[in-house]
C-alpha cells in the first residue's frame, strides 16, 4: 500500500535543477566531435568539416592553436577528439605515451612560403631578406612551429642566417606570422601556402615558394585521442579516415599542401 | 631547479621593463593624480574613466590597437619611423609605451588617494607661508603621503612583471629584447619543458611575494 498523507512533488527549484541537468546530459549526449587544429591548417577546415559534413551528416568543431599548446592541453585532458598537428614529433610524443588511439598518420606535407604586402619584390625567394627595406622578417617559433624550424632551416642552408638573424621577430606560430606580415608590422615573413592561398590568393606576386631543396620536408601528422566512449571513438575514427578520403586529399592540394 | 643564462637574461629583463616602466609611470602619475585630485575641470570624470580602463580591458584590446598604431606602415608608426628611426612594434620602447599605459592606473589611484588624504589644511598653511604650489607639492605633499608613493610605485612594478597579452602580442618574443619572464614560461609550456616553467614561475612568485609584502607589512603596521 502507498502511504498516503505523503505527497511526493518535486518542488520548482528542484525541478529546475532536474531541467538543468536532463539539458547538460542531453547536451553531453549530442555533442559535436572536436578537431584540434594546427595554425597553418586553420583555413583550409572550413573546407574539410563542411565536406564531411555533406558527406556524413555530422558537424565536426574546430579549435585552432600551435601544435605545441594544442598538444600540452590534450594531455592534460582538453576536450579534442582529433589532432591535425603541423608535424610528426608531438603526435608521436602523444602515441608514446597512450594518449593516442591509433598510431598517428601523415595527412599532408606542408609547403613553406615566403610573403610580403609591402611591395618587397618576393619572386627571387630568399634574396628578397636582404632587400634594405626588410627591417623585421616575422618567423613563427622554430622551438615549437615546425614552419619556424623549417623557416630557420633554410636561411642557414642559403647561407643567409648569420645576415639578417638580426631582423628574425618570432611569432608564437604562423598565424600571428600572417597577422605581423598581414598588418605591416614585419616587412617579409615566412608562412604556410594555406595563409597565402587564403589571405593573399588574389595578389600572386606578394608571395613566393621556397625552393624545398632548402629546407627538410614538413610531415604533418593527424590522430585520434583516447577520450570518451567507444561511440566517441568511432566517431572520431571516421573523421580521422575522412581525412585521407580523395574528396579531403584535394582540398590539401588546393590549398598548396603535398599528399604523402 | 636548474638556472641558465638565458632564463637570467630574461629575469633581468622583465625586471629591467618593470622599472623603466615604473620610473616614468611615477614622473607622469604624480602631475596626473595631482590634476584629478585638485581640479575642478568638468573633464576630470573622462580623464579618470579613461585612465581606469586598462584595469576592465582585455590585454588584447590594447595589443592590438598598439599593433596597428605602432606598426611602421601606419600613420603612428610610419611618422615615428621616419622622424626618429623608432619602431615600437618588436622592440623594447614599445613595451614599456604599452606597459606605461598597461599599468597607468596602478601608478595613478593610489597616487590621487594619497593627495586627498592630506588635509587641505596643510597645504594652506604652507601658500599663506609663501610658498608656491609647486613647494608646497615637494615639501608637504609627497612626503606626506609616502605609503600612496610605495604602493603606486610597487603595484605599476609587480603589474609590469605580470603583464602578458600585450607583450604576446606586440613583441615578437625576441631574446634580450621583448621575450619577457611571462612569454617565457608560455613557450617552455608549449614545448613542454615544464621544468623550466616551473622555475621561472616560482621566481616569479617570490619577487612578487617579496615586494608586496612591504607595502601590506607597512598598512597593517600603521593599523596596529
Amino acid at each position: 500500500m502507498i502511504p498516503t498523507g505523503t505527497t511526493y512533488r518535486i518542488s520548482p527549484p528542484r525541478r529546475l535543477v532536474f531541467l538543468f541537468f536532463l539539458l547538460i546530459f542531453t547536451g553531453l549526449a549530442l555533442r559535436a566531435q572536436t578537431v584540434a587544429v594546427a595554425a597553418n591548417a586553420q583555413y583550409l577546415i572550413p573546407d574539410l568539416t563542411d565536406a564531411f559534413k555533406r558527406a556524413t551528416g555530422k558537424t565536426i568543431r574546430s579549435v585552432v592553436g600551435s601544435s605545441g599548446a594544442l598538444s600540452s592541453q590534450i594531455r592534460n585532458g582538453a576536450p579534442f577528439d582529433v589532432l591535425l598537428s603541423a608535424d610528426t614529433a608531438y603526435p608521436m610524443g602523444l602515441w608514446r605515451d597512450g594518449i593516442a588511439l591509433d598510431t598517428p598518420r601523415v595527412y599532408a606535407f606542408g609547403t613553406l612560403i615566403l610573403w610580403s604586402k609591402t611591395g618587397i619584390s618576393v619572386k627571387g625567394g630568399l634574396s628578397a631578406l636582404l632587400d634594405p627595406a626588410v627591417k623585421k622578417i616575422a618567423v613563427a617559433n622554430p622551438r615549437n612551429a615546425p614552419y619556424g624550424a623549417a623557416a630557420i632551416a633554410a636561411l642557414q642552408a642559403g647561407g643567409l642566417y648569420d645576415a639578417v638573424s638580426s631582423k628574425i621577430v618570432y611569432g608564437e606560430s604562423v598565424a600571428q606570422v600572417n597577422q605581423y606580415v598581414d598588418s605591416r608590422a614585419a616587412e617579409i615573413g615566412f608562412t604556410s601556402s594555406s595563409a597565402v592561398v587564403s589571405a593573399a590568393g588574389g595578389d600572386a606576386r606578394e608571395w613566393v615558394r621556397v625552393d624545398t631543396s632548402l629546407y627538410p620536408p614538413i610531415p604533418q601528422a593527424a590522430l585520434v585521442v583516447r577520450r570518451g566512449s567507444p561511440g566517441d571513438a568511432a566517431r572520431a575514427r571516421e573523421f580521422f579516415q575522412f581525412l585521407f578520403t580523395p574528396e579531403a586529399r584535394s582540398i590539401f592540394l588546393r590549398y598548396g599542401y603535398r599528399l604523402p | 631547479m636548474e638556472l641558465t643564462s638565458e632564463m637570467v637574461g630574461t629575469l633581468l629583463l622583465t625586471l629591467k621593463l618593470a622599472s623603466a616602466t615604473t620610473l616614468i609611470l611615477l614622473a607622469a602619475g604624480i602631475p596626473i593624480a595631482y590634476w584629478i585630485a585638485f581640479s575642478p575641470s568638468r573633464l576630470r570624470p573622462f580623464a579618470e574613466t579613461l585612465i581606469s580602463m586598462p584595469l576592465v580591458l582585455p590585454p588584447t584590446v590594447l595589443g592590438f590597437y598598439f599593433l596597428i598604431a605602432f606598426n611602421p606602415a601606419g600613420a603612428v608608426g610610419g611618422a615615428l619611423a621616419s622622424l626618429f628611426d623608432l619602431r615600437l612594434v618588436f622592440s623594447f620602447p614599445g613595451l614599456v609605451v604599452a606597459s606605461v599605459v598597461y599599468s597607468l592606473p596602478f601608478m595613478v589611484q593610489p597616487l590621487q588617494s594619497g593627495f586627498r588624504s592630506i588635509p587641505a589644511s596643510l597645504a594652506e598653511a604652507s601658500a599663506t607661508l609663501g610658498k608656491s604650489r609647486f613647494q608646497t607639492l615637494l615639501r608637504v605633499l609627497l612626503p606626506g603621503m609616502k605609503p600612496a608613493l610605495l604602493s603606486g610605485i610597487v603595484l605599476s612594478f609587480a603589474h609590469t612583471i605580470g603583464e602578458f597579452g600585450v607583450v604576446l602580442m606586440i613583441g615578437g618574443n625576441i631574446p634580450g629584447v621583448t621575450r619577457v619572464a611571462s612569454i617565457a614560461i608560455y613557450d617552455e609550456v608549449e614545448v613542454l619543458h615544464y621544468a623550466a616553467a616551473n622555475t621561472y614561475a616560482l621566481i616569479l612568485i617570490g619577487v612578487t611575494f617579496s615586494i608586496l609584502l612591504p607595502v601590506y607589512w607597512k598598512r597593517s603596521a600603521r593599523i596596529w
